[in-house]
């Protein structure tokens, strides 16, 4: 029988039992957090069962380091590292404690998709209603429960936290955590406005000093600028390499990558899944096995694929998988984070630069310029049709949709599709999947 | 006689600023009469009589989105007003900006005043008096005049005194006291003396239509001693220092404005914690209301907080866009007065 084990496909769960036995009869050599998908599964992450991946040694790497961020901070405490529990900034201040040693940075906001990933199985919605911060709140809420058990991270050493231009979602729940006794250090983020610029750089950067006061006082190390220039030249490496992937995979004739990897590959830019230098190697790998499917002409999806510019992450994992079995591929994205993709400037102060990258953050300046962000990155990668994917409860979304769907019919003349994915949509896929068809429909019409 | 009319909602925009460039501050509580003045609705209205939504050119009022926010965006592009401050004091208000500086159908000039959420450090409150002075950059673009030192002392006192007067007139017995630092009564008279259960409102804002809440609680033998809503007497300034204000005007407006208002937004809330339990105890509050305006996340979050933390018994209403849900409101209403018996 022919050996098709390396044309690129996507597989369920099961099929991975398989393929791992054959990568690694092969001689597959894997990072010590490495092992079967299987095991995941085993330990609640319910949700992997209906997933279906990419069955790449690089995407299963990539599965591994996500999946084993709890072991890795739990053994970074028991090893005595300090451990920050950085909120809502996106991908600002992991830099300043990266920039530290024997430190290690982790968002809580992670535990958004928890609900998702197990399933619902965990009491951490049920504490977060408990408290009163019911499902009319972003799914961030878990994070409420995860604090109080304790089961998915360390108690941290320090909670810092942006306020002001930020979602009412996060403030809000942040404080009821603070309520909780555990004590927060807030810092500011202004809504960014034109035309004050240059007081905000320097009001965020004296934000930013605090925090690295906050931080020298708890790890016993000072935060230099030359440990600092180090920790953004280690961060403009991984952006680089995270660019380079979705350059590749957004331009490619047939998506070399599913849309379900390229989200997970982009949240490590922000926080390095706790182990930064493994980042860096996760994604040289994927950007590897991409160009030798692209230079074989390969790829996971039929060529005439609908491209999708998806907008805003999705609280299921599994609706990233409906995008694909709907006949889309995802060619490029706006998952919330992308000033965490910018290379960070270095020709200023480094906390300047930071500065600089925090306020560039879409989240908090006009839905009209993130809009035309997206008008600008979906006509580089060719894209066809943009997603914007609520979040159920967020506050931003109420309004956002609106704006983006306006500016982006009006600047690209792109067709808009609006959704909203709760945690487990299950219950709502047949409607999903009706709007994702049709929409793909509508794209076939236009491009024939 | 004032260059414009400049609207405003919240409570971080102080009116005297505004008066004191020339123009006349207009704190809009929506569900009013627009320019004219306001109207309060002094009984519970009809099933599906509830206020219409102004035909909405920027948003389909969709699921989300806060109503109290929504309806301040109506009322002011509709209004004829000659500007409008927004301050970004909660995602929903700052969201609303966007809308009311780049409509489809026509803008309004428009500044979105930052108020740092944080507000205990040296640079928050620089970056307040920074707000302010862009304030005063935007009116006197608008046709208004710089005020001089004297004008602004002046303009200060003469609010600081109107509050002052309001205040005195409610004799200490507290009552609601919505728009006092404006100038303008919004809800209910001041309540002399309190004979029944002593209820306190704790929340976000009322829109004039939601003034019959007050009288249901009269009528059904409760007594609204504290108004701490966002349309109430929480969000007063504090009372000025005469000398402050006459040796630095500016100073003394950041002190009595951003330092000393207790808001649901600041972080950490301990300036509203502080005040709420000082407040509920002076006042020997027996029952509390909490108010909250559906998809409003940082009142909703309280919820929970404030039960646990206040001590008296607490049933919380959450005010939606049209009056469906006015027997469930006066339920509960009824329940907090049987609780507190
Ligand atoms: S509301 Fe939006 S920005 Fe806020 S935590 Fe949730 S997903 Fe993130
Ligand atoms: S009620 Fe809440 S959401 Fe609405 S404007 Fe006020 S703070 Fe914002």
């Amino acid at each position: 029988m022919k050996d098709t084990s390396h044309i690129p496909a996507q597989i369920s769960l099961r099929q991975w039992e398989g393929r791992y036995r054959s990568l690694r009869e092969a001689g597959l050599r894997e990072a010590s957090y490495g092992g079967p998908l299987q095991r995941h599964f085993a330990a609640g992450d319910y949700r992997l069962e209906q997933l279906r991946f990419d069955n790449s040694a690089a995407a299963l790497r990539l599965w591994n380091f996500l999946l084993s961020e709890t072991e890795r901070l739990f053994a970074a405490k028991r090893a005595g590292k300090k451990i920050i529990a950085t909120m809502k900034d996106l991908g600002t201040v992991p830099i300043l404690a990266y920039a530290l040693p024997e430190t290690v940075a982790f968002y809580p906001d992670g535990t958004w998709w928890i609900p998702c990933v197990m399933r619902q199985s965990t009491r951490d919605l049920a504490i977060a209603d408990a408290m009163g911060i019911d499902e009319t709140f972003c799914p961030v809420r878990a994070m409420l429960g995860a604090f109080e058990t304790n089961q998915h991270f360390p108690p941290p050493d320090l909670l810092v936290c942006s306020v002001g231009a930020t979602c009412d979602d996060f403030s809000a729940i942040a404080q009821r955590l603070e309520s909780r006794r555990h004590a927060i250090h807030w810092w500011e983020i202004p809504s960014r406005q034109g035309a004050r610029e240059e007081e905000d750089v320097m009001f965020v950067t004296s934000e930013l000093r605090r925090i690295a006061e906050k931080l020298a006082e708890v790890t016993g190390y000072e935060l230099t600028n030359e440990r600092l220039r180090e920790a953004i030249a280690q961060a403009n490496k991984v952006r680089e390499k995270l660019n380079q992937l979705r350059q590749l995979v957004f331009t490619a004739p047939k998506a070399p990558l599913p849309a379900l990897e390229m989200l997970i590959a982009e949240m490590l830019a922000i926080h390095y899944c706790s182990d930064r230098g493994e980042t860096l190697a996760v994604l040289a790998e994927l950007v590897d096995e991409v160009q030798v499917r692209i230079e074989m002409g390969e790829g996971c999806l039929p060529a005439d694929a609908v491209r999708v510019f998806w907008v805003n992450p999705v609280a299921d994992l599994r609706v990233m998988n409906l995008l694909e079995e709907c006949g889309g591929r995802l060619c490029g994205s706006d998952f919330m984070f992308c000033h965490a993709l910018d290379a960070i400037p270095t020709d200023v102060l480094p906390m300047e630069a930071l500065a600089r990258m925090a306020l560039a953050d879409p989240m908090v300046g006009p839905a009209g310029e993130r809009a035309r962000r997206i008008v600008r990155d979906a006509k580089l990668f060719g894209a066809q049709a943009v997603i914007v994917s609520r979040i159920p409860g967020a506050s931003h979304c109420a309004t956002e949709g609106t704006v983006i769907r306006e500016v982006v019919s009006r600047e690209a003349g792109l067709s808009v599709l609006e959704i909203e994915v709760p945690p487990v949509s299950d219950g709502v896929r047949a409607g999903l999947r009706t709007r994702l068809e049709a929409l793909m429909e509508t794209v076939r019409r236009k491009r024939a | 006689m004032a260059v414009g009319t400049v609207a405003y909602f919240s409570p971080f925009v102080p009116a005297e600023w505004i008066a004191a460039h020339g123009f006349e501050p207009w704190r809009v509580v929506p569900g009013g009469a627009g320019l004219r003045g306001s109207q309060a609705r002094a009984a519970p209205p009809e099933h599906g009589s509830g206020t219409e939504i102004v035909p909405d050119p920027w948003h389909p009022a969709a699921a989300g989105v806060c109503p109290f926010a929504h309806d301040f965006l109506m009322e002011v592009m509709g209004s004829g007003a000659t500007a409008v401050i927004f301050a970004s004091t909660c995602d929903q208000m700052r969201r609303m900006a966007e809308f009311a500086m780049g409509g489809r159908e026509g803008r309004l000039p428009t500044l979105l005043m930052h108020v740092p959420a944080t507000w205990q450090t040296a640079a928050a409150q620089e970056f307040y008096a920074a707000e302010l002075r862009r304030l005063s950059r935007f009116l006197v673009e608008l046709g208004g005049e710089k005020p001089s030192h004297e004008r602004l002392v002046e303009a200060m006192l003469a609010y600081d005194l109107r509050r002052g007067d309001l205040s005195r007139d409610r004799k200490g017995a507290t009552g609601t006291a919505s728009e006092l630092s404006h100038g303008r009564s919004l809800t209910v008279a001041a309540q002399i003396a309190c004979i029944g259960m002593r209820v306190a409102l704790v929340g976000g804002p009322l829109r004039q239509q939601d003034g019959w809440i007050l009288q249901h609680i009269r009528k059904h033998g409760g007594e609204v001693v504290l108004d701490a809503s966002e349309t109430g007497e929480r969000c007063l300034p504090a009372v000025y220092q005469e000398a402050a204000v006459r040796e630095d005007p500016l100073r003394e407006l950041v002190r009595a404005y951003f330092r000393s208002i207790p808001d649901v937004f600041r972080r950490p809330d301990t300036l509203m914690q502080e005040y709420l339990r000082r407040e509920i105890e002076r006042r020997r509050v027996q029952g509390v209301l909490l108010i909250r305006c559906v998809w409003c996340d940082l009142w909703h979050a309280q919820v929970g907080r404030l039960k646990e933390s206040l001590g008296v018994p607490m049933v919380e209403i959450d005010l939606g866009q049209d009056d469906r849900d006015l027997q469930r409101i006066q339920t509960r209403i009824d329940a907090l007065l049987d609780m507190a018996r």
